[in-house]
């Protein structure tokens, strides 16, 4: 049972359906480690934390979960590690989930290779951040399995097409 | 005008003012609410302390530590007249109320200001660049509706509506920079996992647009008695003649003022086509466009 406090603060989310109150007590028992560094990591670790998931990047926290941890944090990785999850985060210009193991060389291939240039580069990665905050909320809340997908911001936001395989093995 | 002018500093404007204030951008920040605790989990300047201060103070004071530098200014009024945006050339519409939103994109379309329409709903939302004269308002793409969800009855998850806030402050600077198009809207979905970017056209029937852009005749002191002292006359038509024709409906009378009894304007009636004088144009043929200023004026006797 979430706390009148809880549902005061938490209430404009608790509405959203796919959210709801049974939702917001999984967000608030979460935990995600998020190991990216950067404006995108942190808008992600901002929204998580702000919408009650238990959730540290390596700037505060360093690598290790911090003291009290339930001990097993779902993990935000950058691109470049192949992860053993299923959510990465790309340098600024991406949003990606995937439901296959995520490859690094996977997103290499539909990311565009050049980033938002200087007067672009915070607002395209909030908005990176934030999306990624967005899904990971709708799967920890667990009424919902997001549709998996990389999100672009620069030049022009739209969708990109990922292989329905990962063809790297 | 000059400036930029962020109307609200919730869930849409808070993201935007970081990443405008990150970006070099100096602004003005207008809200006249004070911070509550429901509004932490997606208005991500404010934490627990600022609760029960006014919300533009409070996000000044945290852009101003967050990007050293920052040039905010703020404002802590609820926007209620559009005379308090005058003096910025552009507006981003971070309000949470359809109808003020569809009233502040009337607003910047009279008043030839650059609008950034923010909005999102549960998990959705939308940004839409507004260019008075060149693209769509947010009539053209929401209709004449006023009644709407706001969030606070049907809710919103906090970082969908930063990703709307980061978008519109990425449309603001291409505004800016002059790289923009007119009428770009982008869209988004997170529980369908979609993002779109197009751009929108101005819908034809909009009441908005076409008020904005009918051609203005301008009636002399003399001939407003006809006008029920109206200075100026919105009128459709696609020549000076049309349009006085369509001034003889509207203003019963005034025609014969205007024209002999052959039809041609009398001698001692000019009539400019914005700074030109018809006679030197088409006459009464001479086309009229979109925002076209039309001047009866006539000559002073004397001797």
């Amino acid at each position: 049972m979430l706390a009148s406090s809880q549902a005061d603060r938490f209430a404009r989310q608790i509405l959203v359906p796919e959210i709801g109150a049974r939702g917001q007590e999984r967000l608030l028992a979460a935990e995600v480690e998020v190991r990216a560094e950067g404006e995108a990591a942190d808008a992600l670790v901002a929204y998580l934390s702000a919408a009650g998931v238990h959730s540290f990047g390596p700037k505060a926290h360093g690598s290790r979960a911090p003291a009290g941890s339930k001990g097993h944090p779902r993990v935000v990785s950058p691109a470049e590690a192949v992860s053993t999850d299923r959510w990465i985060l790309a340098p600024s210009a991406v949003a990606w989930s995937c439901d296959l193991p995520p490859c690094g060389r996977c997103l290499a291939e539909v990311i565009p290779a050049e980033p938002a240039p200087a007067p672009f580069a915070h607002a395209v990665a909030w908005a990176a951040g934030a999306a990624l905050a967005a899904q990971l909320l709708l799967l920890l809340a667990g009424e919902h399995d997001p549709a998996p997908g990389a999100w672009r911001f620069w030049p022009e936001a739209t969708l990109l097409p990922l292989p329905a395989r990962c063809r790297h093995g | 005008m000059s400036g930029v002018a962020i109307v609200g500093a919730g869930g849409l404007g808070a993201p935007a003012a970081l990443c405008l204030a990150r970006a070099g951008v100096p602004f003005s920040i207008f809200d006249g609410d004070r911070v509550e605790p429901h509004n932490l989990p997606r208005q991500l300047l404010y934490r627990d302390g600022d609760v029960g201060r006014p919300k533009a103070q409070a996000a000044a004071g945290r852009l101003r530590e967050l990007v050293p530098g920052a040039r905010v200014e703020a404002r802590v009024a609820f926007v209620r007249a559009a005379s308090a945006l005058e003096p910025f050339e552009l507006w981003l519409d971070a309000t949470d109320s359809l109808e003020t939103k569809l009233w502040l994109s009337d607003a910047a379309v009279r008043r030839g200001a650059t609008l950034v329409h923010g909005g999102a709903l549960r998990l959705s939302g939308q940004a839409l660049l507004v260019v008075p004269g060149e693209g769509p308002c947010l009539r053209c793409l929401l209709g004449d509706d006023g009644d709407g969800l706001s969030c606070r009855q049907a809710g919103v998850l906090g970082p969908v509506v930063g990703l709307v806030g980061a978008v519109m402050a990425r449309l603001a600077l291409q505004a800016l920079r002059g790289e923009a198009a007119p009428g770009a809207l982008v869209t988004v979905d997170a529980r369908l996992g979609v993002l779109r970017e197009r751009v929108l056209s101005r819908r034809r029937d909009c009441s908005t647009c076409q008020e904005v852009q009918m051609p203005i005749v301008r009636i002399p002191a003399s001939l407003r008695s006809f006008t029920k002292n109206q200075e100026e006359v919105q009128l459709s038509g696609s020549t000076v003649g049309e349009l006085l024709a369509a001034l003889e409906k509207s203003a019963p009378g005034i025609g014969a003022r205007l024209f002999d009894e052959k039809g041609g304007v009398r001698r001692y009636v000019n009539i400019f086509h914005n700074d030109e004088d018809i006679r030197f144009l088409q006459e009464l043929k001479t086309p009229v466009k979109e925002g076209d200023k039309i001047s009866i004026v006539p000559a002073i006797a004397g001797g």
